[in-house]
């Protein structure tokens, strides 16, 4: 700009300046103020006087204007400098917890001038002990994201158009308050569904959903673990997760956990393995047709045929019986069944017989099943989505648990070990809650899934959205809060379809941090704080095997205007009115959060107790011994005082069962109906048949156990009392061009929450299908090639699910497809002959510009995330390790494959009818090559 | 400068801060309208039709204000860390403060808006020559040509981003017109 340009232009301001002066335009508008700001009713008057000798004061505090930032951290060539020495002066230490993945580690935030700047693990957190995962160390990127939500929004457009504009939090209650009011004050309460992801703030939603009535609470459990959390209680009703103790073990045999990357425990229970192996020189022993980072870091890994670790469990049954290696005593004594009835139940489960389904030899299953024996009581099983998310996924899992009770190492040290906490409550009672509504919607409990809800809410949600399709359910208003359901869930399009129709969920409100797949089909979404920045206390199944609690803690100031639901669902509640508000007594959260943790005892050194221990070291540990061989703890005297035991020398008392006579000693023994390990569940048979079980709750004292209620008859399923295993139908006799699909989870990403985490997708942001060189060479393709995926319904299913069926499946025909998808393959040794594996977390299609890789939105097409003319960064540039070929020569750096493929497009919504868990490994699938042109 | 001048700029600051930190409501616009009838640089910079002037006109602006600058997606947040550091709240913030601090504009640093918005630093250099208007001193010279260089001067990107999805719509108005605002002032500091 010229001289006289400059002149002419500040002339022009200057006139406009005057002109304002002379207009209203500035009335009532204070400079330095956000005039739409929430609860600013009035603006205040700024002081007008600036301080200079404050300025003289500070002027010369540096600042540094450049810093690392979520998408323009620097490269692997610009790292060298970073960070700077003085970054961690004068911070303050701040403990919570974290929550990137389900096992909620302790953390320690680093603030400094009211902005996080680091997170590192706690090493206050006994379960964690100071350990932090990559995704943990992915804090920063999560909390400053740019793309965070900041603020209300609301839908102007139709629904899924991505049309929206700003509302204030005041405005954004009373549309909710309005529409969740009128459904209170109707007949169907059970209309308002809660659908959460990831929670841990369980009593905060609890205490507003049933403060307002409706028990429709809808979790992911049965995309998680239902299996093996059904499988558990069968055995133990007292818990539904056993706590390996593998930090003491000689031996760990893996069937299909990827501990080292994902699982529950992940970070304490994978730093636990090691110790073991380390210090104990434990051995592991890996089953999994993918080699995981776990198998690949096992003493042994074998790749078993997708779905047959149930096969092989029973054929190491088989062979330790053979053997003489059993627990006779632990079996006769502790089990409900004897030594001889196993035998005749596994006496067709050889080691041959199970190398003849599972393709594993039968040598090596005899071979570890006596090294497993020898190594016990010290010896353990352990398993997770791997064995259990299959069709067969229930009789999977139970048949790996009986190993454990074979070697008799069932609560023994160094094995297979369970507690009967799994969160916070034995330490801290959640003040008062309202009485339970008593509604009932199939979408909470549906009655084809006869465990899914008896011992816990585990629901079964993949069929949701089904079952509102096929008018199922009728709702008024669905509530979101952390779920991503399109980007996890199966059958993406008809998850879309559904939460697109405002018929089917005509008012939806979306509960989020970032706008994700979920958000993009919502009427109003409201800002979420991070767990950076709200108030929680959590814990998860202790490795320690004793109660601890941990104090999620606000770090550091919400950001924008989110808001946690601790915050605001109180100010709802008080909307909504009719009773609802007098479960919000508390004037804050802080106060809520006193009361809650008012039972934390008094730190001797520094006199600290309750909530002010907990913000001092940011958990809690109780010092209760271990939780080994609890069958064994003797009853006292007020134990038995009235108690009466009957034959088989259960004990009740007023009926209930408080334990049993163990020779001349009065013990609690196993929360069953039995108090024994059960082997034989006679009240799983019952129940799958809608049976009156009322005799056999009672006598294992876990009254909380669900009867089959009514809206269940009609709905009968036959479940086997003993541990047996079968293969789907469609697995039996796969076509040359056929293959079983499986997933899996990186060891950066969570399933459908990580990929907007720039220094995670990085490390993996793309997700080409593997496949094993044999395959390809068979199906004439090559590594880097690209293939056509189709994927089809369950066959197994069409006869055990029929409610599963589609109006446009024709009749007579066995195979229907579900979708198609083109990808790249990988080729690699690591995979099953049979099978082919794509990992979960990518091919986002919101989730802001990070996980969709793009700056701009994704076009159309077969080839979309390809797209590198919009997206450059060196880091995302380069290939991923396993599609590099160029030596560490970055010269010859390929571009990667985009954001990778959402594989839950390709899998058919397949519930285990027993458990209701989602087969997330069992798609059957047909591959042809195509050329990259013609996709 | 003059005391004048100082006032008019302020006065031109604190209007363009106010356009960007939130949505215009009937009201303002209705006063934009009339104002530009008096003076050429507005009425050239922003059309403010009939159209405009009725509540689908604002609702539309308010539409247009989400998707540039809340989102949810594809935005393009007014916020100077995401600019410089590709992340929301960095060091810029604490810089930020220090200034609404020593200016004595604690709603900056207390409201939920961050404090590094384009608006809140429109607004600040306003106080700055607002409070020249009326105390001549180097130390307030030299602040305020502190504060414009660190905080008024990473701007171009943004603008030109807006430009580029806005065209000649309100707010790619508002963003040529703050441009021309920072860049004379700039060019002026300059020589």
């Amino acid at each position: 700009m010229s001289k006289d340009q400059t002149q002419e232009s500040r002339r022009r301001f200057f006139a406009l300046g005057a002109a304002i002066g002379a207009s209203s335009l500035l009335a009532g508008l204070a400079n330095g103020q956000d005039p739409k700001q929430s609860g600013s009713d009035k603006p205040k008057r700024i002081k007008q006087g600036i301080d200079l000798d404050k300025w003289n004061r500070i002027k010369a505090t540096p600042y540094r204007g450049d810093m690392p930032g979520v998408c323009k951290l620097p490269g692997p060539h610009a790292k060298r400098n970073w960070p700077d020495r003085d970054k961690y002066k004068n911070v303050k230490k701040i403990p919570g917890m974290c929550q990137l993945c389900s096992t909620v580690c302790g953390i320690i935030g680093y603030v400094k001038d009211g902005r996080l700047i680091k997170v590192e693990g706690n090493p206050n957190d006994p379960n964690s002990r100071g350990y932090l995962c990559a995704r943990g160390q992915a804090a920063l990127n999560h909390q400053y994201h740019p793309e965070r939500l900041l603020y209300p929004l609301k839908r102007v457009g139709k629904r899924g158009e991505g049309k929206w504009k700003r509302i204030t939090w005041d405005e954004a209650l009373d549309e909710i308050a309005v529409k969740l009011k009128a459904i209170r004050d109707s007949d169907h309460p059970e209309e308002f569904a809660f659908h959460q992801g990831r929670l841990r703030s369980k009593d905060a939603v609890k205490r507003f959903l049933v403060a307002f009535g409706t028990s429709t609470q809808l979790n992911h459990r049965a995309l998680c673990s239902g299996n093996r959390r059904a499988a558990n209680l069968t055995y133990l009703w007292e818990s539904d997760w056993d706590l390996n103790d593998v930090e003491h073990t000689k031996y760990i045999l893996n069937f299909g956990s990827n501990a080292f990357e994902a699982h529950q425990g992940h970070i304490p229970f994978a730093s636990r393995i090691q110790k073991g192996r380390f210090e104990n020189g434990a051995k592991l022993v890996t089953f999994d047709v993918r080699m995981s980072n776990t198998a690949g870091a096992s003493d042994e890994w074998f790749s078993p045929f997708p779905g047959t670790d149930g096969a092989i469990a029973l054929a190491m049954g088989h062979t330790i019986l053979a053997e003489n290696l059993h627990d006779v005593d632990f079996i006769e004594t502790w089990t409900n069944v004897s030594v001889d009835e196993l035998r005749e139940l596994l006496k067709e489960n050889t080691p041959e017989w199970a190398a003849s389904v599972s393709g594993v030899a039968a040598d090596d299953i005899r071979r570890i099943a006596i090294e497993f024996a020898k190594a016990a009581p010290r010896a353990t099983t352990m398993c997770n989505r791997g064995s259990s998310a299959h069709l067969n996924g229930f009789y999977n899992d139970r048949a790996i648990g009986l190993l454990n009770a074979l070697v008799g190492s069932v609560g023994k040290k160094g094995g297979w070990c369970w507690s009967p906490w799994s969160g916070v409550d034995p330490i801290a009672k959640t003040p008062p809650m309202p009485p339970s509504p008593k509604t009932h919607s199939v979408l909470e409990d549906p009655p084809e899934y006869p465990l899914a809800n008896v011992w816990r809410r585990m629901r079964v949600g993949e069929i949701i959205y089904l079952y509102l399709l096929q008018g199922r359910a009728k709702l008024q208003a669905y509530m979101t809060y952390n779920l991503d359901s399109p980007i996890t869930w199966p059958e993406e399009s008809l998850t879309q379809q559904v939460m697109c129709d405002e018929k089917l969920i005509p008012f939806h409100v979306c509960i989020n941090a970032f706008y994700n797949e979920t958000a993009h089909y919502a009427d109003i979404v409201l800002p979420w704080s991070t767990y950076l920045e709200r108030w929680d206390l959590d814990a998860r199944a202790s490795y320690n095997l004793r109660p601890y609690v941990g104090l999620r803690t606000p770090m550091v100031k919400p950001l924008g205007e989110s808001r946690d639901v601790r915050d605001f669902f109180p100010e709802l509640a008080h909307r909504i009115g009719d009773g609802m508000e007098q479960w919000y007594p508390e004037k804050d959260v802080r106060e809520y959060m006193e009361k809650w943790s008012e039972n934390i005892p008094e730190n001797p050194t520094t006199g600290k107790s309750g909530l002010d221990r907990l913000l001092d070291e940011g958990v809690w540990e109780s010092e209760l011994e271990p939780f080994y061989e609890p069958y064994e703890i003797q009853l006292s005297k007020e134990d038995l005082a009235g108690s009466q035991t009957d034959e088989n020398g259960i004990i009740t008392k007023d009926g209930i069962g408080i334990g049993i006579q163990h020779g001349d000693r009065a013990v609690r023994g196993f929360k069953t109906p039995s108090r024994k390990f059960e082997i034989r569940s006679a009240f799983v048979n019952r129940i799958g048949k809608n049976k009156d079980c009322s005799d056999l709750i009672a006598r294992s004292g876990m009254t909380k156990t669900s009867n089959r209620p009514d809206s269940h008859a009609g709905h009968d399923s036959e479940i086997d009392e003993m541990p047996i295993w079968f293969l789907p139908v469609e697995m039996q006799n796969l076509a040359d061009d056929e293959l079983v699909m499986t997933s899996f989870k990186w060891n950066v990403h969570n399933h459908g929450r990580t990929m907007n985490l720039k220094w995670l997708a990085e490390i993996v942001h793309s997700n080409p299908a593997w496949l094993n060189p044999k395959t390809a060479e068979r199906l004439g393709i090559q590594d880097g090639d690209w293939i056509e995926i189709t994927s089809y319904h369950s066959v197994h299913l069409q006869e055990k699910a029929p409610h599963l069926r589609r109006e446009d499946w024709k009749e007579g025909t066995t195979r229907h497809e579900v979708s198609k998808m083109r990808v790249p393959i990988v080729t690699m040794q690591g995979i099953h002959p049979s099978a082919i594996a794509m990992s979960n977390s990518c091919g986002h299609t919101q989730y802001t510009s990070v996980a969709q890789a793009t700056k701009e939105p994704a076009t159309a097409g077969a080839l979309v995330g390809s797209d590198t003319e919009t997206y450059h960064d060196d880091d995302w540039q380069r290939n991923m390790w396993w599609e590099d070929k160029s030596g560490g020569d970055t010269s010859k750096w390929k571009p990667n494959t985009g954001n990778g493929w959402n594989q839950n497009k390709l899998l058919p919504i397949a519930p285990d009818p027993i458990s209701g868990q989602q087969a997330f490994h069992d798609t059957i699938v047909r591959i042809t090559k195509i050329e990259v042109e013609s996709a | 400068m003059t005391s004048e001048e100082h006032q008019s700029l302020a006065n031109v600051y604190a209007l363009i801060g106010r356009l960007w930190l939130s949505e215009v409501d009937l009201d303002l616009l209705q006063q934009l309208a009339a104002t530009a009838q008096h003076d050429s640089l507005l009425r050239d910079s922003f059309a403010v039709d009939e159209s405009m002037l009725q509540p689908a006109g604002v609702e539309m602006l308010a539409v247009e204000y989400c998707s540039l600058f809340i989102g949810p997606k594809n935005h393009l947040p007014p916020y100077q860390s995401v600019w410089e550091a590709g992340q929301l709240q960095s060091e810029t913030v604490a810089s930020m403060n220090r200034f609404a601090e020593i200016l004595d504009a604690p709603d900056i640093v207390d409201g939920s808006t961050m404090s590094d918005h384009v608006g809140y630093q429109l607004q600040l250099m306003g106080l700055v020559h607002q409070r020249a208007s009326f105390q001549r001193s180097d130390e307030l010279l030299e602040l305020g040509q502190l504060f414009f260089s660190r905080h008024l001067c990473w701007q171009q990107p943004l603008l030109r981003s807006v430009i580029q999805r806005s065209g000649v719509g309100f707010y790619g108005s508002l963003a040529t017109l703050t441009g021309e605002l920072v860049d004379s002032e700039a060019t002026f500091a300059g020589s």
